[in-house]
């Protein structure tokens, strides 16, 4: 079995996403975006599982983003699919906060 | 135990059977479909499953559940009310103490179509996509009869696949019978640009096979077409003749309260072979649209089980993407009296958001613009008025 290490990187700041923003950004084969809400920072990736898109163009309320695309519904904590027509969870990343920067670990 | 049959194979009737084994896993139900699988994503069957190798999303159930009967490539023939039993067309009798009607709709028939001929399509299944594949393909040329949503992804299909596409439409602009001018323009100019020939205001007299060519010629009041394929796209009749025949009230569709319940107790129905309210613009309607039906099947599976939630309070929401245009429509914008045209936040991008003289917000229409047709999605399902940023002191007459 294989282990991944996880890599922290310096995904942006503090600053850089307002309360209920996003930020994306690609790192290697990774797109990513985070998501800034009430004070916490949560990421995913940024392209839907169901079809071609990025959830970076849709729209994020109660801790959901929805595609923009087809609507689907992923909780932005598990990537759990909250409605269709995905089928499969998005993936996460961890997120932690370093003085004024958010780190992603990829 | 209580004994359910769902009649229907498609995305409500799916939707409503998950439900129903989520909330009871040893329910005894049973699902008569007339397809040859489970159901699937319909809306690929006219883009990704034409231009690409993806495999069709199945709906179907995932698990073991000893008391789920699924019969394919079954017909029900006859609902007997008062014997509460289902009939079906190899003999058999089912019986229910709850039925669930989701029925879904069939392609509207041209009245000149040629049956006989294999270059003739309709498209509804996965058999019928599969059957249309191997036509678009470059140096072939399909005919596209009516300028609706179908006919136009499947020309966009065809472009992408390199395959010319010549779309016939009988109204004098595209999509008339439910868009806005600035959408049909729009569209026209898009199908234009991607080299498709769209002629308007043609009436179909004929479809003849060519015998001298092996394809197809479509005839018109101003000339013939020749194809190697026609695709007929002219709308969908909702499935509703098993109601009307055992009386159920219809009325354009089955007649459905908010949780599916149609005139019988023992009777529910989701889909679009129903005619539903929507409560919060006053109106009933009947919707073709996939995220209705699916929100529908699920709630007429709780209600199945005798769980009455909130009921449907979603708004018809279509999506339909056309090259790399995501085109999405909201609500019920042709009701409205007033429209007018808000930018988008990117370059060919834009949103027309439709009101009545009362300032009731009906609906809208999306051109890449995902994001606020999410939001205004959500004003309008709340009966919010449109969202201040929209800024609609431009007011336009529809």
């Amino acid at each position: 079995m294989t282990v991944m290490e996880e890599t922290w990187i310096d995904a942006c700041g503090v600053a850089d996403i307002p309360d209920g923003g996003m930020h994306h950004f690609k790192h290697n084969e990774n797109w990513v975006v985070i998501y800034h809400v009430d004070g916490d920072f949560f990421a995913t990736d940024n392209i839907c599982p169901h079809a071609f898109a990025l959830f970076s163009d849709g729209w994020l309320e109660d801790g959901l983003i929805e595609c923009p695309l087809h609507g689907a519904l992923f909780d932005i904590r598990t990537g759990e699919v909250k409605r269709g027509p995905a089928e499969c969870a998005v993936n996460t990343f961890k997120t932690k906060v370093d003085g004024d920067r958010v780190l992603c670990a990829v | 135990m209580s004994k359910i049959v769902i009649v229907g194979g498609g995305v409500a009737a799916y939707r409503a059977l998950h439900r129903i084994l989520e909330l009871d896993p040893l329910c005894d139900v049973t699902l008569i479909s007339d397809e040859d699988r489970p159901a699937y994503e319909r809306p690929m069957l006219s883009k990704e499953l034409l231009t690409s190798d993806k495999p069709l999303r199945s709906l179907g159930v995932r698990g073991s559940f000893p008391n789920l009967t699924q019969l394919f490539s079954t017909r029900a023939t006859k609902v007997d009310r008062r014997q509460k039993r289902v009939l079906l067309d190899d003999g058999c009798e089912i019986s229910y103490e709850k039925l669930i009607l989701a029925t879904g709709s069939r392609p509207r028939r041209l009245e000149v179509d040629n049956p006989t001929s294999e270059r003739l399509h309709y498209l509804r299944t996965a058999v019928d996509a599969e059957k249309l594949r191997p036509f678009l393909c470059p140096g072939n040329r399909i005919a596209i009869i009516g300028g609706g949503f179908i006919g136009l992804e499947v020309a966009a299909s065809a472009r992408a696949l390199g395959a010319e596409a010549v779309v016939l439409e009988a109204q004098p602009r595209l999509l008339a019978r439910v868009a806005p001018e600035s959408l049909s323009t729009w569209l026209h100019d898009l199908h234009k640009k991607n080299g498709v020939d769209i002629k308007l205001g043609a009436q179909v007299d004929q479809i003849a096979e060519d015998p001298s060519t092996g394809g197809m010629i479509v005839r018109t009041a101003s000339g013939e077409i020749p194809a190697d394929a026609v695709l007929v796209g002219i709308g969908v009749l909702p499935n509703v003749e098993l109601a009307v025949d055992c009386g159920l009230d219809v009325d354009g569709g089955i007649a459905v309260d908010i949780h599916g319940r149609t005139s019988d107790p023992y009777i529910l129905a989701a889909g679009e072979a129903t005619r539903y309210p929507l409560e919060r613009l006053g109106l009933l309607t009947r919707s073709e649209c996939w995220t209705t039906s699916s929100d529908q099947g699920t709630i007429v599976g709780e209600a199945a089980l005798g769980s009455l939630g909130d009921g449907y309070r979603e708004m018809p929401w279509v999506w339909s993407d056309q090259y790399e245009a995501s085109i999405q429509y909201l609500g019920l914008p042709l009701t409205a009296s007033r429209m007018v045209t808000h930018p988008g936040e990117s370059q060919n991008a834009w949103v027309d958001i439709a009101w009545d003289d009362a300032g009731r917000f009906l609906g809208a229409i999306g051109i890449n613009s995902g994001r606020q047709i999410s939001e205004l999605r959500r004003a309008l399902r709340k009966g919010l008025p449109i969202p201040a940023k929209f800024g609609l002191e431009t007011q336009a007459t529809l």
